[in-house]
């Protein structure tokens, strides 16, 4: 007999395109947001070459790890998005890592002159 | 005490760093209004390929979702349907293509110009204002180190960071306003989806209307509507409530 496309298989859960794009967006702007205030933070407490780095990497995870627990814990992550990893983790930490760049300089900058 | 490297003038910072990044976000939110501007109002197509557009649709649809439907019937019902229209070629656009006759060629086609103007447009309003900036900072900021950065480069970065700067031996970590317009370039992406939220999501949703058909792509639609006709044939009826009381126990149990 023909297995039916429905019957319970993680690989074809049914998605909806648009929803899954919303909560990347979602995911998104927090990112923005917290990316500029660490940048500031790391800014603020003068941090300097590696562990500015190590600082805005802790901190990244830390809030992917709050946000997953905020939207019900790592079993939940996948009624909202398509991979965990690769969704939360990894799809904004390039603009992540620029952002925080641009605004430790610009605090540093203020703060050390 | 220490006594530091160099120590710079702290008007520095109100002359040279805050101008060019406030300077860089003005432009940035000017460019994103100049290229909603540029956008032109999408075209409307002609009914017929409205049709044959929506019908293709209509029978991938069903190939991918005919599992719900609630009884064989149906199915049949809409798998005889859809087979047939498919097949008698009622909805194609310009009729049955005569098989001698050459297809058309692409690049001939009156709507590839508008297509490509568009897409140089958009690179226009994209590239010019960086431009435009990148040589506003080297004029206006040019032979001084204005900031120290947080981390230290390699030796490699000196000629292109401390462009002008007459210093051989001075660290790296000390740069002129050019590193300052790199850092804010790749920096502000995420100041700008901030202030430009509802903007942004406005343009992205017009760039997807868009019909993305590069100029090129001769897609021969009969063939394609036949495809379809021949894959909705040999659809065997499931449904997705078969063996639904083993799953449900098996939940449940």
């Amino acid at each position: 007999m023909v297995q039916s496309p429905a019957s319970s298989n993680e690989d074809t859960r049914v998605t909806f395109g648009a929803s899954i794009k919303e909560n990347q967006q979602v995911l998104q702007e927090i990112h923005d947001i917290t990316s500029l205030a660490f940048g500031t933070i790391a800014g603020i407490l003068k941090l300097e070459s590696t562990y500015g780095f190590l600082f805005f990497l802790i901190t990244n995870i830390l809030l992917n790890l709050c946000f997953i627990f905020t939207i019900g814990g790592f079993k939940k992550v996948k009624n909202y998005y398509n991979n965990l990893i690769a969704d939360i983790f990894i799809i904004d930490i390039s603009r992540c890592i620029s952002s925080f760049t641009m605004m430790w300089c610009l605090v540093f900058a203020l703060i050390d002159t | 005490m220490a006594v530091p490297d160099l120590v710079l003038d702290p008007s520095l910072r109100y002359w040279v760093l805050l101008p060019i990044s406030f300077a860089m976000v003005l432009v940035g939110v000017l460019r994103t209004y100049i290229t909603i501007l540029l956008e032109p109002s999408p075209k409307l197509q002609e009914w017929k390929a409205v049709r044959e557009q929506q019908h293709l649709q209509h029978s991938a649809i069903f190939r991918k979702n005919y599992f719900i439907l609630p009884s064989k019937q149906d199915f049949e019902l809409r798998k005889k349907h859809i087979s047939e229209t498919m097949k008698s070629m009622k909805y194609l656009k310009d009729g049955i293509p005569d098989p001698n006759e050459l297809p058309p060629n692409p690049l001939s086609d009156p709507n590839a110009p508008n297509l490509m103007f568009s897409m140089i447009k958009n690179n226009i309003a994209n590239y010019v204002p960086q431009a435009v900036i990148m040589w506003w900072v080297n004029y206006f900021f040019a032979g001084f180190v204005i900031m120290k950065l947080p981390f230290p480069l390699t030796l490699r970065f000196k000629s292109m960071l401390q462009n002008g700067v007459s210093t051989p031996d001075l660290d790296v970590r000390w740069v002129s306003s050019i590193s300052w317009y790199f850092v804010n370039l790749f920096g502000l992406k995420a100041v700008y989806s901030l202030i430009l939220k509802s903007d942004s999501a406005l343009l992205e949703q017009q760039t997807q209307q868009m019909p993305i058909q590069m100029p090129g792509a001769n897609i021969q639609v009969h063939k394609v509507m036949k495809g379809e006709s021949e894959s909705v044939m040999i659809l065997q009826y499931t449904s997705c409530m078969d063996e639904i009381e083993e799953r449900i126990l098996k939940l449940y149990a």
